[in-house]
């Protein structure tokens, strides 16, 4: 029978779906895994290196280097960090909306944009959004940090941006991710208010016996340097590992559907399996019926 | 003693009392001994020794920063390796590359690349000849 023919190719189809995505849900656990791995074990050295920064800036003049200024002229300028590949779930649809939620239109109108990871570059383009600059062409992302990092630094060197944030999901554990915003840059806003706090406890260290080498300004340049370079990498692999876990999820729930899907389809071909041999057997019984009357 | 930490992106690669440490700054090698004044410094890539009782203890690191407190010293660096993790022909394959690649006169960063990964190899070659002469 026809629906018979029907429902066997209907079910090949949905075991091939699974056995797809089933691969792809390894694939991401593998990489999640080490992307994971990577981001914890980049955590001691990132957080060492920003109380290395606080600690450093609280005690000398804030004005001794430029990327240290206050807030001055230009643009807002927003990284966001998404991922080049979809089929991970509501990832990047969650990242995007909070960050339409974080800024407000004035600010999403008025500031520029760089992208990290092709979806996000399609996002900005869809909305109209200023996109000053894509770096998701390359494989690895972490390779296109230093650029980033360049870009961003001469950027605010050169007054066209006034402020960084960094865009991207947060890497909380494998089933949750957190899409969140944090601010690069101007350095002075938030270590002046740590270095205020601190002082309120009274937990302030002298200042006098520090030795610095070689010199305040040789050192500041690449610790900050440095330090934002960190930042960025921090953030890119929290935003990898947060892609990988969210793939590897939703892979999982469509090979689950897929299995599903194959278990009521086969009962279905049974039922109309059943169905053919009950007719058989009644035509036959008719027959013969028929025949011996 | 004093509690040394030598901290790089991928790992915690050392964390131990130590009676001494000599660490490669921008102005030469500087030892650092319990209660040292309180420092914040530049490091270069180079060997990092330090001194437990009698024994002594190579890392080959690549730049960074060490900061010495009261209580302890940290060093935040891009890598730090000790001998043990070395392998001599990866190595001098890498040092070939490396001087393949200055061959070619480049210019800018794969000028800087080069550079750097060449200083590296030769920094891991002494540290593991080091323990070689140890061994023997």
């Amino acid at each position: 029978m026809a629906n018979e023919r029907l429902i066997r190719g209907r079910i090949r189809s949905a075991k091939n779906i699974a056995q797809i995505t089933k691969a792809m849900q390894m694939v991401a656990a593998s990489k999640m895994r080490r992307a994971q791995a990577l981001a914890i074990s980049g955590r001691p050295y990132a957080e060492k290196i920003a109380e290395m920064v606080s600690e450093f800036v609280s005690r000398i003049d804030a004005a001794s280097h430029p990327l240290l200024k206050k807030a001055g002229q230009g643009k807002t300028l927003i990284v966001l960090i998404s991922s080049n590949k979809g089929l991970c779930g509501g990832l990047n649809t969650n990242l995007f909306r909070h960050l339409v939620r974080t800024f407000d239109d004035n600010a999403l109108s008025s500031g520029v944009f760089a992208s990290l990871g092709k979806k996000g570059e399609q996002f900005l383009i869809r909305r109209q959004l200023t996109l000053a600059a894509d770096f998701s062409q390359t494989t690895a992302m972490s390779l296109s940090i230093p650029a980033l990092t360049s870009y961003i630094t001469k950027g605010f060197l050169a007054d066209e941006f006034r402020e960084v944030h960094l865009v991207y999901n947060n890497f909380i554990s494998a089933l949750r991710q957190e899409p969140i915003s944090k601010q690069l840059l101007p350095i002075a806003e938030f270590t002046v208010q740590k270095s205020n706090e601190s002082k309120q406890t009274g937990e302030r260290k002298e200042e006098l016996d520090f030795l610095i080498e070689p010199s305040i300004e040789e050192i500041l340049d690449t610790l900050l340097f440095h330090y934002l370079e960190n930042q960025i990498r921090d953030a890119v692999l929290e935003a990898e590992a947060s892609e990988h876990s969210a793939r590897m999820l939703a892979m999982k729930n469509a090979t689950d559907n897929a299995n599903e899907l194959v278990g009521l389809l086969t009962l279905e071909y049974n039922k109309a399996r059943q169905e053919k041999i009950t007719y058989e057997i009644a035509d036959m019984v008719t027959a013969r019926l028929a025949v011996e009357g | 003693m004093l509690q040394l930490e030598i901290v790089t992106p991928d790992r915690i690669a050392f964390s131990k009392q130590v009676d001494m440490v000599v660490v490669p700054s921008t102005r030469g090698a500087m030892g650092i001994l319990p209660r040292h004044i309180t420092l914040f410094a530049q490091l270069v890539e180079g060997e990092l020794k330090i001194k437990i009782g009698n024994d002594e203890y190579y890392l080959a690191i690549g730049g960074g920063f060490i900061e010495v407190t009261k209580t302890k010293v940290i060093v935040l660096v891009t890598r730090a390796v000790n001998a043990g993790e070395l392998n001599e022909q990866v190595i001098l394959t890498a040092k070939a590359k490396a001087l393949a690649a200055l061959h070619e006169r480049p210019t800018g960063e794969s000028l800087a690349a080069a550079q750097l990964s060449l200083r590296q190899t030769i920094v891991d070659l002494r540290i593991l000849n080091k323990r070689k002469r140890r061994t023997h």
